[in-house]
């Protein structure tokens, strides 16, 4: 069968393409242009929408590692196509609960991977909005009895149709019996089975924390059916990262200042509270900065120097 | 269903060798194609790869400025489709004259209509400001793909070219690895399938079955790596 391309429209007339025609720029600031575009708010925020799904879904593909992550969305998402076509037959499909615990060092990735979610499941039309409420123990916790219940409640309320993030959960189980802590947990469990559908909870934290604040909180495990550990990253993908976020910020790394990247990050790996990514990027940020103040003596540098990241610009603490 | 790729590069790139070949290789006995610009109108038209490389690519019949999309049905699944998209090329001139602005315009719609961008670089050339004029394009492409969640991948083209070993110098964009194909030998084009082949919108299954199935040997990865 011989089907014909789609052929291309003309412009519609955005104003890029009203200032090209108009010759006001060349092939190169049209191209920054595009790339400075951000995406199309009404047209991404569709819950339900597949290229929505397929864009976020490459997103948390682009990110290193995370495999058990990257499993757990394709069987969601394996779920959503089926039950839509077991829709068709007729036969019943059960919405999943996808309350969550994400365990993990810091930076491994667990809050970047919660507001991806968010994208995903507002683009496979699990969520409304899915947007991510991000808060922690000050943001739920009162100071005077029933202050607690109001904080929590006010916080679901806001993730309604997206996702509370609760960061350092553990928080919330310290201070014993009396702390007001134990009454936001009281709030959130409750609202996390009237409203299953209607909102996302996900409480994070640091393994060995999370792991005796479960212990305490014996019924809680239970209601969380996924639970995801995130390792840390193995000094190859910690380099990895590196690269990928120099090259996002438009810079490179020479040679040397890999290697040393390379052997400083091999000394502080296994270290407790290790905090991989957000280290590697505080590492970035430095010598960025170490690198402009280096040039900026130095009189004009050339393009492949602005570019370049050498050793020298590499700030790393002696172990 | 369709998986679109749109094909970008500077004059010269041997971005129309590429669909053609490229699309061959995917095993089309046939491109229907469909041309759109200014000077060209909309045409559409059924031909044998042979044929499109008689009209398009050889020499004194290469028309800059149009841009063409190949659709290549692919044969293990009837009714679904890889559309290439030959845009026009990318040209460093400010400001553009007339005619290339809307050649300008269709290649910006391209790109953003297409499920995946594909940067080709032509690795046979040493003109430091085509380096760096690709370098750009290829910096704000990249960060045009990231910000939409499309997948974007640089090739470096003419790899036959290369008389020595491949150097970074050959690409004047630190931090990029590009993957080396040829239109020509067509070394490459077996991973260049898996990348574009995976990319979201294509079918997992219709992409897994391509794979294992394959569309002939790839001199590539039959350690001809060290040629380039």
């Amino acid at each position: 069968m011989f089907l014909l391309a789609k052929p291309h429209c003309p412009p519609a007339g955005p104003p890029l393409y009203r200032q090209i025609e108009r010759g006001e720029m060349g092939t190169l600031e049209a191209l920054q242009k595009l790339s400075e575009a951000r995406p199309d708010a009404e047209e991404k925020g569709k819950p339900g929408n597949s290229s929505v799904t397929a864009a976020a879904l490459w997103e948390l593909n682009q990110l290193v590692g995370l495999a058990e992550v990257k499993n757990i969305v394709e069987e969601i998402k394996a779920y959503i196509e089926i039950g839509q076509q077991r829709a068709a037959h007729h036969l019943k499909c059960e919405q999943l609960v996808l309350h969550m615990i994400f365990s993990g060092n810091p930076g491994t990735g667990k809050t970047t991977v919660a507001r991806l979610l968010g994208k995903l499941f507002r683009g496979m039309g699990v969520l409304t909005q899915g947007h991510l409420v991000e808060v922690e123990r000050a943001d739920l916790v009162g100071e005077y009895i029933g202050h607690t219940a109001l904080k929590t409640r006010e916080q679901v309320q806001k993730a309604m149709g997206g996702l509370l993030f609760v960061d350092e959960a553990y928080s919330l189980g310290r201070g014993g019996g009396k702390d007001f802590g134990k009454e936001a947990i009281d709030v959130l469990v409750k609202a996390m089975e009237d409203y299953r559908h209607d909102f996302i909870l996900i409480l994070a934290g640091y393994r060995r924390e999370m792991a005796s604040f479960l212990k305490l909180n014996p019924g809680l495990s239970s209601r969380f059916p996924i639970q995801i550990d995130y390792p840390d990253y193995s000094v190859t993908e910690l380099l990895e990262i590196a690269e990928m976020m120099a090259r996002q910020r438009h810079y490179c790394f020479s040679g040397a200042a890999k290697e040393k990247l390379q052997l400083y990050l091999a000394g502080r790996q296994g270290e407790l509270n290790f905090s991989n990514a957000r280290l590697v990027r505080n590492l970035l940020e430095k010598a960025v900065r170490r690198q402009a103040l280096r040039l900026s003596r130095q009189g004009r540098p050339g393009r492949e120097e602005l570019l370049t990241i050498e050793d020298v610009d590499l700030v790393v603490e002696e172990r | 269903m369709n998986l679109s790729v749109a094909v970008v590069g500077a004059s010269g790139a041997g971005k129309t060798l590429f669909c053609i070949n490229f699309a061959e290789y995917l095993g089309a006995h046939s491109l229907s194609y469909t041309e759109a610009g200014k000077a060209a109108g909309r045409r559409r038209a059924l031909l044998s790869p042979a044929a499109a490389r008689r009209l398009m690519v050889e020499h004194g019949r290469r028309s800059n400025g149009v841009v063409r999309t190949f659709a290549v049905h692919l044969p293990t699944q009837p009714y679904r489709r890889l559309v290439l998209i030959d845009t026009a090329a990318l040209k460093e001139k400010s400001p553009l004259p007339r005619p290339e602005r809307s050649r300008l315009v269709l290649t910006l719609q391209a790109i953003e209509s297409a499920d995946l961008v594909l940067l080709l670089i032509d690795l046979s050339c040493s003109d430091p400001a085509i380096l760096e004029f690709n370098d750009r394009v290829g910096r704000y492409l990249e960060d045009y793909c990231r910000q939409q969640g499309k997948p974007f991948l640089i090739a470096g083209s003419k790899a036959d070219l290369l008389s020595g070993p491949y150097k970074e110098s050959h690409f004047a964009a630190p931090g990029f690895s590009l993957l080396l194909i040829s239109s020509v030998t067509r070394a490459g084009f077996a991973r260049l399938k898996k990348m574009i082949l995976a990319a979201p919108f294509s079918q997992k299954a219709l992409s897994n079955d391509m794979v294992e199935k394959g569309h002939g040997e790839d001199p590539y990865e039959q350690g001809q790596k060290d040629t380039f």
